[in-house]
């Protein structure tokens, strides 16, 4: 059983898929059920493999018994096991969430339909983390973008046209990446990625290696919009259902990071990526201007949704500035930021759904609110920020305490100073919400003081606020796990 | 020098499709550009699999005994591979013309502009 555990995190919720596909029609009450026991059960194989991997090391899986470079295989390192552990975080988290949030959104009879695409998404971003062929990847890449353009699409008109333009860009990304694959193919003749890893060095210095990397690269910045690229994001995270943005906005810009740090790290050489290309610095300065433009552009909106979108676009430029200071310590940042920005996107985008259920309203003048009506999502919101500006306990603390430490050893200055920015924009934003509240609201305001939230709502945001914490205060833990990512190389 | 007319058409198509997809203001002409442009990819690729006098990858039956020359068969991987990039483009597509079709049942027109315009009339 333990050794199929590879197969059965993608296995678990495809099954759960088609079962609820063809359970939707007569049997409306079972889906959600089938939908608890498969994220669960998916779950408990996600911690397994990823004890196996902590303490037994890499593990390969087979499919058919096919050796590999001709047969398709799973491979599971330490990174991968991280991935998968934390999709699995989230989708639990956000199921539970939705399983609220979707009776609000969503008509009756779509419901088992909806749940399906869900699971697909879940199971999309799963096989895209494990996958060891370079093609196979392309196909769970599409999997996933299909299911989350029909989830993202069913959030009434606005969200159409959004979800519309969405999916033109996400197919103009995801054929960059095909014609990069290409590339290697014809360069190396096989798609798998550990043997793709041992016949690129000899050729490094040729045209074709280039362009595939630039290929690769440039689709890939498409589908995490990273800053000169990122005009879909925020319309789309905008419009669309909350239900969707819960588990897409965590993972969906975070795993094409993870398909780009595979490639970085295991398909081309880091000594490829970091010495023989030289636009190291080119790079940080491109994420420093994500950093700096997205919180800019945080400062100016007024729409609760939209302050959050654009804090995805600067944490993105975190992540992609970290890996290329190309300094053991700051990529070590980026990897621990991968997992506390996914969970602190969670956090933000459940928050604001419980605002936009309770108080109807986006603006934040309106959201100021909440620090009366609504409890725990209050309390939430102050562990979330206190993550985005890094205070201490939490995690994100921890990340830009390793971001800025190996920025400043490779002289990337520009990279802190954009951090060091971007944090008070953080502290900017939560005090607007603060001061709006304390000090604007009109005493004459008669409505009853606080709203009891729903147990749905509060169940998942005390949870997504105490992993925040508990990644923050294990920090050592992930220290010492996330090391063994880091190749020999850089180390 | 020689002239590959293959990889000329597929940089072509490409282009084709990527100025259709940006510059058409009907969403059906832009859902029309992302097909072109898929469609140029799977001709790159299944381009790279062909050889010069090579025929179809599938042995025959009186070939059993005889050694088998690899140039005389066209690379089967990338004709595998581009059966799974169609159905992937059909789904694209598929789900492309239903969005578009949702818009039209929504401002009941397929120009972006006057969408647009309607938009921002119902912000109003």
């Amino acid at each position: 059983m333990i050794n199929q555990a590879p197969f059965l995190v993608v296995g678990i919720p495809l099954f759960s898929a088609l079962l609820m596909g063809s359970f939707a029609v007569f049997f409306p009450s079972l889906v959600t059920i089938i939908g608890i026991a498969g994220v669960s059960l998916g779950g408990i194989a996600s911690v397994i493999l990823f004890q196996e991997v902590r303490q037994f090391g890499d593990i390969t899986y087979e499919f058919g018994n096919w050796p590999a470079p001709i047969g398709i295989e799973y491979s599971v390192d330490h990174l991968n096991a991280l991935m998968i552990l934390l999709i699995y975080v989230v989708a639990f988290f956000s199921y539970i969430y939705s399983l609220k949030s979707v009776p609000l959104e969503i008509p009756k009879f779509k419901h088992g339909y909806y749940y399906t695409l869900y699971f697909l998404l879940i199971t999309g971003l799963v096989g895209i983390t494990i996958t060891g062929d370079a093609f196979n990847l392309y196909v769970l890449f599409e999997i996933c973008a299909l299911s989350s353009y029909a989830l993202l699409a069913s959030g009434g008109p606005r969200a159409t046209l959004a979800t519309f333009y969405y999916l033109l860009i996400g197919t103009i990304g995801a054929c960059f990446y095909l014609i990069g694959v290409a590339y290697l193919f014809i360069k190396t003749g096989t798609l798998n990625m550990a043997h793709l890893f041992e016949l690129i060095p000899p050729i490094y210095f040729t045209s074709s290696i280039l362009v595939a990397f630039l290929f690769i690269n440039i689709g890939l910045f498409i589908k995490m919009a990273l800053f000169p690229l990122h005009g879909w994001l925020p319309n789309v995270y905008t419009k669309a259902p909350i239900s969707t943005t819960c588990l897409l906005a965590p993972l969906g810009t975070k795993l094409s990071i993870y398909i780009l740090l595979r490639f970085y790290f295991d398909v081309f050489n880091p000594e490829y990526v970091f010495h023989v290309l030289n636009i190291q610095s080119l790079m940080v300065w491109l994420a420093t201007i994500a950093i700096i433009v997205g919180s800019i552009y945080a400062i100016f909106h007024t729409r609760f949704r939209h302050v959050l979108a654009f804090i995805v676009v600067a944490e993105i430029g975190y992540i992609i500035g970290g890996i290329w200071t190309g300094h053991p310590d700051s990529i070590l940042g980026s990897i621990y930021h991968i997992c506390a920005d996914s969970l602190m996107t969670l956090s933000l985008f459940m928050i604001a759904g419980t605002i936009l259920f309770y108080l109807k309203s986006e603006t934040l003048s309106d959201c100021a609110h909440m620090f009366r009506k609504l409890p725990v999502t209050s309390v939430a919101l102050v562990i979330v920020f206190a993550s985005i500006v890094g205070i201490p306990p939490t995690s994100g603390f921890f990340s830009k305490l390793y971001l800025i430490k190996g920025a400043f050893q490779m002289g990337q200055y520009q990279f802190i100073v954009a951090l060091l920015f971007s944090s008070l924009v953080g502290v900017f934003i939560f005090f607007r919400l603060f001061e709006t509240y304390f000090y604007n609201s009109s005493p004459s305001d008669t409505s009853p003081p606080t709203i009891k939230e729903d147990r749905l709502f509060t169940l998942p945001l005390i949870g997504v606020s105490a992993s925040i914490l508990l990644l923050g205060l294990t920090f050592s833990f992930w220290h010492q796990f996330i090391l063994n990512i880091i190749p020999v190389g850089l180390r | 020098m020689i002239l590959k007319l293959n990889y000329l058409a597929m940089i072509i198509l490409m282009m084709l499709g990527l100025w259709a997809m940006i510059a058409k203001k009907n969403i059906i002409k832009k859902l029309i550009g992302m097909a072109i442009f898929q469609t140029g990819i799977i001709l790159f690729y299944i381009s790279m699999g062909a050889k010069e006098g090579s025929t179809i990858p599938i042995l025959d039956y009186h070939h059993v005994h005889d050694p088998i020359i690899a140039s005389h068969y066209a690379n089967p991987l990338t004709q595998i591979l581009m059966l799974t990039a169609i159905v992937v483009g059909v789904a694209t597509l598929g789900l492309g013309l239903t969005l578009a079709r949702k818009i039209y049942s929504q401002y009941s027109t397929f120009n972006e502009d006057e969408i647009i315009a309607k938009l921002k009339d119902s912000d109003d």
